[in-house]
């Protein structure tokens, strides 16, 4: 099974999608447990895939690569799947909240502000997006990556806007417009990037390869200034998905509008196919222009951090406070891949998984008391821990995470930032990131107060509380947030392995050795 | 069992139990109670058998166990236990009050809804202290460090129906968080200036055997300003959890938790972990002059402004808060004139009496029914003798009465200020003076005299549903006093019985017991099951009485405790083999404790300091008698008004709330509503929507083009291909080539 | 008389193709404009048959036929359009059918 393990993760979602057609419409069990059954699957798969990772590290992980096959010879598309460490990680999170989504759907399926309404196309949409998500995590042609990076962001224009909110603050079709016109336009200005990569290394190899691999092989010959501009299309494209601020604006409202599953996936796993895609093309293919651009970045991450909690704190909307925090906390991941240091893009990959698997419990949460509440206007709740226990409990498990309490995976990922930012000289960036985790308890802390706590308020008590199976969806991702947070070595250790040389290798270039003339030089401790 | 692995026991212990609680037991009440107590009894009987193998005579013993806990980019977080004389002491005082206050707990909760979850936090709290004991480098001490203040969020809120518990929680969890802000750029400003500095043999680390060495070897002189900054950034977080000016706001409103709480966190252990902190990374400040300045200035600040402010309190419970941040700033100080040895003497010292302290005004405010407020207390004395005489010995102790071990502690910090500071020395005999008083304030007013609390509780079934305005009818004394300052407390009852009214809980039946409903309800926590008080119900509303056995255990053995702690740091001429505490901390120049601080100066004792601090107490007892005692000779409204304005400063706690307030308010919000206006009026609506708009126009004028008329569509089509003819024909004709 | 060349057929083809157009684009009534189009795919077939016996084989044959196919369908389905047109509206004056007007 091994040999077709990468495989089988593409397929097994594309099959799920294509059985989706033919499930009857009525029969609400297929249409529910059908992806979940699939989720279910790709966890397994996912799971044996970090696992030969772990134990065999990055030569396990070659040896399970498919032989590539040429689909379109004349254009050089070919069927390439490879993985390393670090999509090993972003599988296991895309499993995750696949499962964890579809779990919390079959709950919703039964109010009417769900996706009570034609769950079936919902969860076709839902598969197709995720076997997009998992084509970006695997291929490793450019052309089939591109195919499947928007095959992940169209789903969601119609995900938004059929099962979306519609309410006045988060109207679903101004979102669905936003959110598609942000990302596909991000997606084209990284497209100019690659068709350059992809012509450069034509003239260079003298033939024409989308192959990843060949691109790499011509790089020695791609100079400064190619790299330097190539770098800034591919990053300012893949940028606007993070999103980075300020490309940022689709994003919370994004999240507000859609359905709690398309929240879920969105937050948890579309927004972290940006910062994958940088360090998956960006950063290998032009390393001089990493070394060139990233100092900037740096700046502007930091204002995602601050003005994204900021913004967070001035918010009265439950969905746009983790809406807003969510970019906030992708502020992290930016600083730590600009820091261009191991540690801070190691940091950066394990906080993707850490704030996807956080974020996606955050919008299930939510998602749960909003189909009953119909309600998220946090001064409208209060005391809702009197009538759900559970989830207020989860709840405020959620926002010690997301504050970056230790314990969870979230304060592990951020402090690795941290450390690698300082370590990159980028001690003011670093010391913002760390007051930006003080701004982060305000708002969350506020915002637990403001819905959770307090006396009893009679207006919900017709509210009832997760009970039985329900609570499954809710308790996996947290245990999951606290066993990679209780020890975090298993998984930075397959990241760390997968990151180290795409990082040295921009280590290695003039540009950064013309930048960072006095860096610290740590040894590496023995292991 | 070798030494570490009883550490691991001890560390793990709690968390076990926590995390079985959590699971299984939320249903059980007893087989909670049961674990949580088996895991802190675990974790007192290790570190018991730990202070056998540890302390002693001999030279200092230091045993370690480490792994890595994550590994990147050549920094190594590792995790272990650190075993060695302060780790054993700190974690015999965490453990060996932490089950007294666990089983005193037991008593104090009865009935209580969230029990499970109490002691589920309340074992949460247990394992991360312990994580900061024995914690071997910096990392994991701020990990162990954020999770305290995790765990004093969920029990200062443990009443989340309350407002107040709710606000008092956040602000505590925020400003911890400042100084955990901090403490993180302090960790990583010493860690990367001694990468910087690149000596040679030495590799950068977190871990505290690793890097203290260096610091005393002289070779970072170049870096001093760096290294100096660090440490002062790492006591920052000592700032915020000890509660230190200017970040001490938060531990009086900590209070609103339940007493067993306040006990043993805001009180004896976990407030005490800042000072411990500076103990354990005294390397770092050794060196310098300007981090330690800083030290004792802000730790001498607390504790005289700490200790005015105690004078204003009237709850039993906030006049123990404001001492405790006096008797923190007490042993700040003593940080801040290198004596940490007297810091952590009287840490220990103070753990005892402190937490016996609180144990008694939380057995008061049981016997009193949910009374805090001690102007409607007094005579308790004779109805509850015990925890009257345990309250006794507990405030003597406090006061610095020689020989009980709050005398000891005070004067090694005394004696090092006398050595050091001549000004800090006055201040510290002030404080020693106004610590007396205010606690012999907090004795007549509560333990003597005749009860004052009955009246109140005399109304019929109006009363229950009037509390806030029985907090505010107050007896003749209150007229005196800014009537706002304490009505805090007693709004949060108001919430409880309003809370009660909303929950349905009349079906727990009071008509059951056969007693209407009384000003019990109106000050009890909803969750407050009446059905369990046994013995206890038949006393509603009517007198206070002693507290069951369960509760008066404890008492008992901290009072005994805060007798003989003393014992451990005799000083030399007194002792024969001068002080055992001192060298466990402090070592020998060969070999150093885990202060890493071999230059001290052996501790003696000091006939004048002793006899001044004496004298100061004294003098404070017999004031606070003169004032408050039988014969009430001197009046407070007189004083009161002799001093002016400054008894307006304290009530306002010198204002410090209201600056916190002010930033919040109006700097802090503004600046994140400005921030939400820019994303919304400007980002939003200006730049992104007029890009809509801008295109949307564009679209508009082009769709004019298309009339919908066959004939013009035809015809542009026909233009085009003309276009594309003539172009065709141009470049044939006039290309390159031809 | 002089041979019927290839130049005539294509300069038939040329005025075949400018009448139609001018059908087309100068007429309203649906029918006739469907007419001009018919007459300027007829033209095109004509030049692809001249030029398949000037060259001497038989791609434009082949041409013309799909030509001849595609025209067939295309006025059933321009004839229905027209019906409906003339249902919904009463005449078949293309300026009365501007719904696509943008």
């Amino acid at each position: 099974m091994d040999s077709s393990l990468l495989e089988l993760l593409i397929l097994v979602p594309a099959v799920a999608t294509a059985l989706m057609f033919f499930v009857p419409a009525k029969s609400r069990a297929l249409v529910v447990g059908l992806p979940a059954v699939a989720g279910a699957a790709c966890l397994a798969l996912s799971l044996r895939l970090f696992w030969i990772a772990s134990t065999g590290g990055e030569a396990a992980l070659a040896k399970l690569a498919p032989p590539v096959t040429a689909i379109v010879p004349s254009f050089g598309v070919h069927w390439a799947l490879g993985a390393d460490g670090m999509s090993a990680v972003m599988c296991v999170l895309t499993s995750i909240v696949m499962l964890a989504g579809s779990l919390v759907s079959i709950r919703s399926e039964r109010t009417h502000t769900g996706i009570g309404d034609r769950p079936k196309v919902f969860f076709l949409l839902f598969l197709g997006l995720v076997t997009g998500v998992f084509g970006v995590f695997l291929f490793r042609d450019l052309f089939l990556f591109y195919f499947s990076y928007e095959l992940a962001v169209v789903p969601m224009y119609m995900l938004i806007g059929m099962w979306g909110s519609t309410q006045a603050t988060a109207n679903k079709d101004y979102a669905a417009m936003k959110l598609t016109l942000y990302l596909t336009a991000g997606a084209l200005v990284a497209l100019v990037g690659l068709l350059a990569l992809y012509y450069q290394a034509w003239q260079i190899n003298g033939k024409p390869s989308f192959l990843l691999s060949d691109i790499l092989a011509a790089r020695a010959r791609f100079d400064a200034g190619f790299q330097i501009w190539t770098y800034a299309f591919l990053f300012i494209g893949f940028a606007a998905i993070i999103p980075m601020w300020p490309l940022h604006t689709w994003s919370p409202i994004g999240h507000a509008a859609a359905p709690a599953a398309g929240s879920m996936m969105h937050a948890g796993v579309l927004m972290k196919l940006g910062a994958f895609a940088v360090l998956r093309i960006a950063y290998p293919t032009c390393p001089e222009g990493a070394a060139h651009w990233m100092p900037y970045v740096a700046l502007l991450a930091m204002m995602n951090i601050v003005y994204g909690g900021l913004v967070a704190m001035a918010q009265q909307d439950m969905k746009f406070v983790i809406g807003f925090s969510s970019s906030s906390h992708m502020g992290y991941t930016l600083l730590g891949l600009a820091s261009v240091e191991v540690i801070g893009c190691s940091g950066s990959v394990f906080l993707m998984f850490a704030h996807g698997v956080m974020t996606a419990l955050a919008f299930s949460l939510i998602g749960f008391f909003y189909d009953q509440t119909h309600n998220r206007w946090i001064p409208d709740l209060g005391g809702l821990a009197h009538q759900l226990p559970f989830v207020g409990t989860c709840f405020v498990f959620m926002a010690m995470a997301s504050a970056g309490v230790p314990g969870f995976a979230n304060f592990a990922s951020e402090f690795m930032v941290m450390v690698g930012a300082w370590k990159a000289g980028f001690v003011w960036q670093a010391v913002v990131s760390v007051f930006g985790v003080v701004i982060g308890a305000v708002y969350l802390l506020r915002a637990v107060r403001d819905a959770f706590f307090g006396p009893r308020n009679p207006r919900w008590n017709k509210l009832h509380d997760a009970h039985g199976l329900q609570r499954v969806p809710f308790l996996f991702m947290l245990a999951v947030l606290l066993a990679t947070g209780f020890y975090p070595r298993p998984v930075t250790d397959v990241i760390d392995a997968a990151v180290r040389p795409i990082v040295q290798d921009v280590q290695r270039t003039k540009t950064y050795r013309e930048k960072y003339p006095d860096r610290i030089e740590l040894a590496e401790a023995q292991r | 069992m070798t030494t570490t692995a009883l550490a691991w026991t001890t560390l793990l212990a709690p968390l076990v139990a926590a995390a079985l609680i959590a699971c299984f037991t939320l249903k059980h009440r007893a087989l909670s109670a049961a674990l949580a107590v088996a895991g802190i009894g675990t974790g007192l009987v290790c570190s018991v058998a730990m202070a056998f193998r540890i302390l002693g005579p001999g030279d200092p013993v230091r045993e370690m166990h480490e792994f890595t806990w994550l590994a990147s980019g050549g920094v190594t977080l590792k995790f272990g236990v650190l075993v060695d004389g302060l780790s054993v002491l700190m974690s015999l005082v965490v453990t060996g009050i932490g089950l007294c206050i666990f089983v005193f707990s037991n008593g104090y909760m009865k009935g209580e809804r969230g029990w499970s979850r109490y002691f589920a936090c309340l074992s949460l709290f247990a394992f991360s202290m312990l994580g900061i004991v024995f914690s071997t480098n910096l990392v994991e001490t701020f990990i162990f460090w954020e999770l305290v203040g995790v765990s004093s969020y969920s029990l200062i809120g443990y009443y989340f129906e309350r407002p107040s518990a709710v606000e008092a929680s956040k602000k505590a969890f925020l400003t911890n968080r400042i100084g955990d802000f901090g403490m993180t750029c302090g960790i990583l400003l010493t860690f990367f200036t001694l990468a910087k500095a690149g000596i040679p043999g030495v590799s950068p680390s977190f871990t505290f055997t690793e890097i203290a060495p260096v610091f005393h070897s002289g070779v970072l002189k170049p870096f001093e300003a760096d290294l100096a900054l660090g440490a002062f950034l790492v006591f920052t977080g000592a700032m915020a959890k000890s509660a230190q000016v200017p970040l001490h706001v938060w531990l009086p409103d900590a209070m609103e938790g339940p007493t067993p709480v306040s006990a043993l966190m805001h009180a004896a252990t976990m407030v005490a972990a800042g000072v411990y902190l500076v103990c354990r990374t005294y390397f770092l400040f050794a060196p310098y002059e300007w981090p330690l300045h800083v030290v004792a200035g802000l730790g001498g600040a607390t504790a005289f402004f700490a200790a005015t402010m105690a004078f204003t309190a009237n709850d039993v419970k906030k006049v123990l808060a404001y001492s405790t941040l006096s008797q923190l700033g007490y042993m700040t100080m003593a940080l801040g004139l290198r004596s940490p040895s007297a810091a952590m003497f009287h840490l220990t010292t103070h753990a005892c009496f402190k937490a016996l302290l609180f144990l008694c005004a939380g057995a008061v405010i049981y016997g009193c029914h949910h009374e805090q407020d001690m102007r409607r207390m007094g005579g308790l004395r004779k109805k509850m003798p015990v925890t009257a005489w345990c309250y006794g010995i507990g405030a003597l102790a406090l006061a610095g009465i020689a020989p009980l071990s709050g005398f000891w502690s005070k004067d090694a910090i005394l004696g090092a200020a006398s050595g050091h500071s001549k000004p800090l020395y006055v201040v510290g005999l002030c404080v020693a003076f106004m610590t007396a008083c205010y606690m012999g304030r907090a004795w007549w007013m509560t333990f003597m005299g005749e009860y004052r609390g009955g009246e109140a509780h005399a109304g019929d079934a109006a009363h229950a549903h009037a509390a806030p305005a029985v907090a505010h009818a107050a007896p003749a004394v209150h007229a005196s006093h800014d009537p706002g300052h304490d009505a805090h407390g007693h709004d949060a009852h108001g919430h409880d019985a309003h809370g009660h009214d909303a929950h349905g809980h009349d079906a727990h039946g009071h008509d059951a017991h056969g007693h209407d409903a009384h000003g019990h309800d109106a000050h009890g926590h909803d969750a407050h099951g009446h059905d369990d008080h046994g013995p206890h119900g038949a006393h509603h509303g009517g007198e206070p009485q002693e507290v069951p056995w369960v509760m008066r255990g404890p008492l008992v053995v901290l009072a005994a405790l805060s007798v003989v702690a003393g014992l451990l740091n005799i000083p030399a001429p007194l002792a024969a083999h001068g002080a055992h505490l001192e060298h466990w901390l402090m070592g020998t120049a060969a070999k150093p404790g885990p202060s890493w601080f071999p230059e001290a100066p052996p501790e003696v004792f000091h006939w004048d300091v002793a006899i001044g601090g004496t004298i100061a107490a004294l003098l404070g007892i017999f004031i606070a008698w003169k004032f408050h005692g039988a014969a009430k000779s001197w009046s407070v409204d007189r004083f009161v008004a002799g001093i002016g304005p400054v008894h307006g400063w304290v009530e306002r706690k010198w204002f410090f709330d209201d600056i916190y307030l002010f930033l919040v308010k109006r700097v802090q919000q503004p600046i994140a509503d400005f921030c939400g206006f820019v994303e919304k009026r400007f980002l939003k609506e200006i730049v992104v929507d007029g890009i809509a708009v801008v295109s949307h126009w564009f679209g508009r004028q082009i769709r004019l083009l298309l009339d919908g008329h066959l004939h013009t569509y035809v015809t542009m089509a026909l233009i085009g291909v003309l276009y594309l003819f003539v172009m065709l024909f141009a470049t044939a004709h006039a290309g390159p080539g031809r | 008389m002089p041979p019927v060349t290839t130049a005539h057929y294509v300069m038939l083809s040329a005025i075949l193709m400018g009448v139609g157009l001018f059908g087309v684009v100068t007429r309203k009534n649906a029918v006739i404009v469907l007419m001009g189009l018919e007459l300027m795919l007829n033209a095109a077939n004509l030049a692809f048959v001249a030029f398949a016996r000037h060259h001497g084989n038989l791609q434009g044959h082949v041409f013309t036929f799909i030509v001849i196919a595609v025209a067939a369908a295309e006025a059933a389905v321009a004839l229905s359009i027209m019906i409906a047109l003339y249902r919904l509206k009463g005449s078949i004056t293309l300026d009365d059918a501007q719904e696509l007007k943008g």
